[in-house]
């Protein structure tokens, strides 16, 4: 039985349409992908993550435990500082990527993937008995997490926190009061441009209430800027635009984050941390397969699975796909043989038996200059 | 001139699919497309993979593939025979089947050298087969 998200009955009387993923009831879109992809390109919008894992870790070895356990530089975080990394197996492939927030000395926070929770959870108890002072809790089911995401994101939560949203920096976190209820809101998203996100922390049987009202008073505040409630379709095409990986497509215990070109986020220059063995021998040895963008230049859409061949030569698969809405064209991320990967080089994809024209590319897939997080103009 | 099964129409007159194609019968000329259900299902359409003119189908055979943003659904042919006419405007307007799933967003005309009536579902057939079994289930 999927678990609902706690603010489905809301969505429901929205008449959003609603699906299964990850084991949650969880909205899919509300009034459409394409429109409220736009949206958050061209606007604002509003989703519900919180079918994401969310874990409180605390103890005077926390940090320590931290860095161990992720391929972040955990000790010389700053107390209002987020960072992203992977969770490695002692291969050096990848148990799930996630958020590390520092709260102070001996307190953080760590959001992980739905589909990931149960097995990171279970894999970070065991790790912390090596360290004498590691408390793990899961609270998932006592807290709620929205993003605000869009150049808009900004002057939508402005209205109703009393603190100065400009102040703070991508990556960094603060608890602050939004429509006037305590939260831990940081700068952070998955869709590439510049927006919030918002964890509210009660008891379970609060949360239902508490979230709703935090959903309500966004989208309130939201209304005059085009805020629009997005769901996962949404999420997913954005975040595909934007080249950003996805646990189960472009991350899995077979894969490093070297093929997945996530060199920013291993720390190598830190102490030892599970997996760093197995990551220096594979960067030594020279990768086999690495991440590329694929654009088709013929009509059709990449989807998961398909083979990327070159003339006749298969090198590799689609790890994700879809049709971008702003750029409309078939868009997709994927894996080709380390001796391939050559931006604009022509390939085809292979779509249900026929070779169809596309070229490998980098990401974004958008024009930074007029969309994402570091556009010119705002 | 349609039947009301809940949100969708069941265009009256057509024969009908469990896969959700109806097939307009004219002689032995036969218009393909999808139902009102299908489309809304799919929801937004963003491409159609337009079928082969001259291509030789078996009722059952893939003649189509429609692509909303987040799924690929195909469509099978609801007769034997031989593709002699497809909408070219999909290539450009994949939309039309979501505007007018039994107009103009139809795929594809067939001459048919079989039509398996006793296979295929009349539109009160197919309006209670929505009802008692698709609409039930979801």
């Amino acid at each position: 039985m999927a678990t609902p998200t706690h603010l489905l009955k809301l969505y429901k009387a929205m008449g959003a349409h609603v699906a299964e993923y990850a084991g949650w009831l969880t909205p899919l879109w509300f009034e459409g992908v394409m429109s409220e992809h736009l949206a958050v390109r061209e606007s604002v919008g509003l989703f519900d993550v919180s079918h994401m894992g969310r874990f409180l870790i605390t103890g005077d070895d926390s940090a320590r435990f931290l860095d161990y356990v992720t391929t972040m530089d955990v000790l010389n975080m700053g107390y209002n500082a987020a960072r992203y990394g992977y969770i490695l197996n002692e291969k050096g492939g990848i148990k799930d990527d996630v958020i590390v927030y520092r709260v102070d000395k001996s307190k953080f926070r760590l959001v992980c993937n739905a589909v990931n929770r149960g097995k990171i959870f279970k894999w970070l108890i065991e790790r912390a008995r090596e360290f004498a002072d590691v408390k793990v809790e899961d609270v998932t089911f006592s807290s709620v997490m929205l993003a605000v995401q869009g150049p808009k994101a900004e002057k939508v939560l402005q209205k109703i926190c009393k603190d100065d949203l400009s102040s703070i920096g991508w990556y960094k976190h603060i608890e602050t009061e939004i429509g006037e209820q305590r939260c831990y809101l940081s700068r952070t998203g998955y869709t590439g441009e510049d927006g919030f996100e918002i964890i509210l922390l009660k008891t379970p049987s609060e949360i239902c209430e508490a979230g709703e009202k935090l959903w309500t008073a966004i989208y309130e505040a939201g209304k005059e800027f085009g805020l629009k409630p997005c769901g996962l379709g949404a999420r997913d095409s954005l975040r595909i635009e934007a080249g950003l990986p996805l646990y189960g497509n472009e991350l899995s215990e077979d894969i490093t984050p070297l093929e997945v070109r996530g060199y920013a986020f291993i720390k190598f220059e830190k102490g030892d941390f599970i997996g760093k063995k197995a990551l220096l021998e594979i960067d030594r040895k020279g990768l086999e397969k690495v991440r590329i963008g694929v654009k088709m230049v013929e009509q059709g859409i990449p989807r998961s699975g398909f083979k990327i061949l070159k003339d006749d030569v298969e090198i590799g698969w689609v790890s994700s796909g879809t049709y971008s809405p702003l750029i409309r064209n078939g868009i997709g991320l994927g894996f080709v043989k380390t001796r391939y990967a050559v931006f604009d080089s022509p390939v085809f994809v292979n779509i249900r038996g026929r070779n169809v024209k596309a070229r490998l590319c980098n990401w974004p897939f958008y024009d930074t200059l007029k969309y994402g997080r570091l556009r010119a103009s705002k | 001139m349609s039947i009301k099964v809940g949100d969708y129409e069941v265009k009256r007159g057509l024969l009908y699919t469990k896969t959700h194609e109806w097939a307009k019968v004219d002689g032995d000329e036969v218009v393909v497309g999808v139902t009102d259900y299908a489309q809304k299902s799919l929801h937004e359409i963003v491409f159609v993979e337009v079928p082969q003119v001259g291509k030789q189908v078996k009722k059952g055979d893939v003649i189509s593939a429609i692509e909303s943003t987040k799924a690929v659904s195909e469509v099978y042919s609801p007769v034997d025979g031989v593709i002699v006419k497809v909408n070219e405007a999909l290539k450009d307007m994949p939309e039309l089947v979501n505007k007018d799933p039994y107009g103009d967003g139809w795929i594809a005309v067939i001459k048919a050298t079989h039509i398996p009536k006793e296979e295929l579902f009349t539109d009160e057939a197919y309006a209670e087969f929505l009802r008692s079994e698709v609409l039930k289930s979801s």
